[in-house]
């Protein structure tokens, strides 16, 4: 066991170096690209934007580095490790970010993107995007710990949790890779995203592990993967050959709270427990990371939620340790 | 046949970067404009598909990185050739070199 131990231990480390190394060479580029952005005339905003656009999915791209480099088979060991360990969690003090005068987020708070900063972002194409705020820290909070800020305080009209991934889509004859969002049922209602067409999930779609298979598509995924069809809610595809039914589609405006990904499609996060069936929300729920988005009530102040959040995330790590 | 066509982009891309990599060292970002220079702006690459390119190069031992300092003072990740890039390359460039003739010799007859 030790012997195991150690080497999973080691292979960690390894990770971690080369996922900052990763996060450094691709910031470089993205440096590179801001600059002669700038120099031929965009604003700092603007050149941001088309940097990070230009890869199509910083976090994709990311991705297959990982994969090239077989990363990935690390990441496995590491959750389970952490599945079958009790974390001891040290006592991070979970702050809540103001999305909106932020507008989009990134999703990863992670060195790469330290040379963002506020005047890169734009608000959020989202009604009432003021009352938006995140929960983050140096690391994402646990589902356990989501659903403990979601039922345990009374400061949000709702909170969401999501997480992203990729898949391979199969519709017809066509196929490919897609980005992927993982979302909880409440997560177009917090956010008031609109739809283009059909609707969006409702809550209780997300209760059931691999209960309901259904599915928002992008609008852009809409255009080129389905050919804009009028007709297609209703119609389905296939995620890893589990098959989907499409509910809707998002509005043209709608790409998600994420800089850096690109959203194909959404689907419910219960929806994992078919997709990784060894390690998902469901099954770790104290070792899977979610990234969550919330909207305060409207008489809630900022420091009342954050001081709030603050309590939750006290009785967590008390949890932990005991 | 879709993903055949993206295998062959790939290896294309593969044997592109063995090919600027031969005469010294370069980053990613170098590496892109190089190919955008040397094609005059015939050729462009993302680098969604570059860096992932790259890697996978890098995990086949036929590039090995070194960290440096760029043109403008900053960390940067160069790469350069092995002895087995390099053995790599002269294959690749000598397949190529057939399978162009061929092609040039079918548009001409046919």
């Amino acid at each position: 066991m030790t012997g195991t131990f150690m080497r999973r231990l080691r292979a960690l480390f390894l990770k971690a170096d080369l996922d900052r190394e990763l996060d450094e060479e691709i910031r470089f580029h993205l440096e590179r690209q801001i600059e002669l952005n700038v120099s031929g005339g965009m604003s700092p905003m603007d050149a941001r934007y088309a940097a990070l656009r230009s890869f199509s999915g910083v976090e994709q791209a990311k991705e297959l580095c990982r994969e090239a480099r077989g990363v990935r088979l690390i990441e496995d060991i590491w959750q389970d490790l952490r599945s079958g360990l009790r974390m001891l969690r040290k006592n991070v003090g979970f702050t809540l970010v103001a999305v909106l005068s932020i507008g989009l987020g990134i999703g990863l708070v992670s060195t790469a993107f330290s040379f963002i900063n506020a005047a890169m972002f734009r608000p959020l194409p989202l009604p009432d995007s003021g009352k938006l705020v995140r929960i983050q820290d140096d690391n994402f909070p646990a589902y356990s710990d989501y659903l403990a800020f979601r039922d345990g305080t009374d400061v949000f009209t709702g909170l969401a949790a999501y997480d992203f991934d990729n898949f391979n889509l199969q519709s017809g004859s066509t196929g490919g890779r897609v980005g992927v969002a993982k979302v909880s049922g409440n997560y177009f209602d917090v956010l008031k995203a609109r739809m283009a067409l059909g609707r969006s999930f409702s809550t209780d779609e997300d209760s059931a592990p691999g209960g309901h298979p259904v599915a928002v598509l992008s609008y852009g995924l809409w255009q080129s993967r389905f050919g804009s069809d009028p007709g297609i809610v209703g119609k389905s595809f296939t995620l890893q050959k589990v098959p989907f039914t499409i509910i809707g589609v998002a509005s043209r405006e709608f790409q998600g709270v994420t800089l850096g990904w690109r959203h194909d499609l959404w689907i419910p996060f219960a929806m994992d427990a078919i997709l990784h069936q060894e390690n998902n929300l469901l099954k770790n729920p104290d070792s899977y990371q979610v990234k969550v988005i919330g909207r305060l009530k409207p008489e809630v102040e900022f420091a009342q939620a954050q001081a709030a959040i603050k309590l939750i995330a006290a009785a967590q790590d008390k949890v932990a340790k005991g | 046949m879709k993903k055949a066509k993206a295998d062959l982009l790939q290896g294309t891309l593969e044997l592109l970067v063995l090919r600027l990599l031969r005469s010294g060292e370069l980053n990613g970002w170098d590496i892109m404009q190089r190919i955008q220079l040397v094609s005059s702006e015939v050729l462009s690459v993302t680098p969604g598909a570059l860096y992932p390119a790259l890697h996978r190069l890098e995990e086949r031992e036929l590039i090995t990185a070194v960290w440096g300092s760029s043109d403008n003072n900053r960390r940067a990740k160069f790469y350069r050739l092995t002895a087995s890039g390099r053995k790599q390359l002269e294959a690749e460039r000598a397949t190529w070199e057939r399978f162009s003739s061929a092609i040039d010799a079918i548009l001409r007859n046919a």
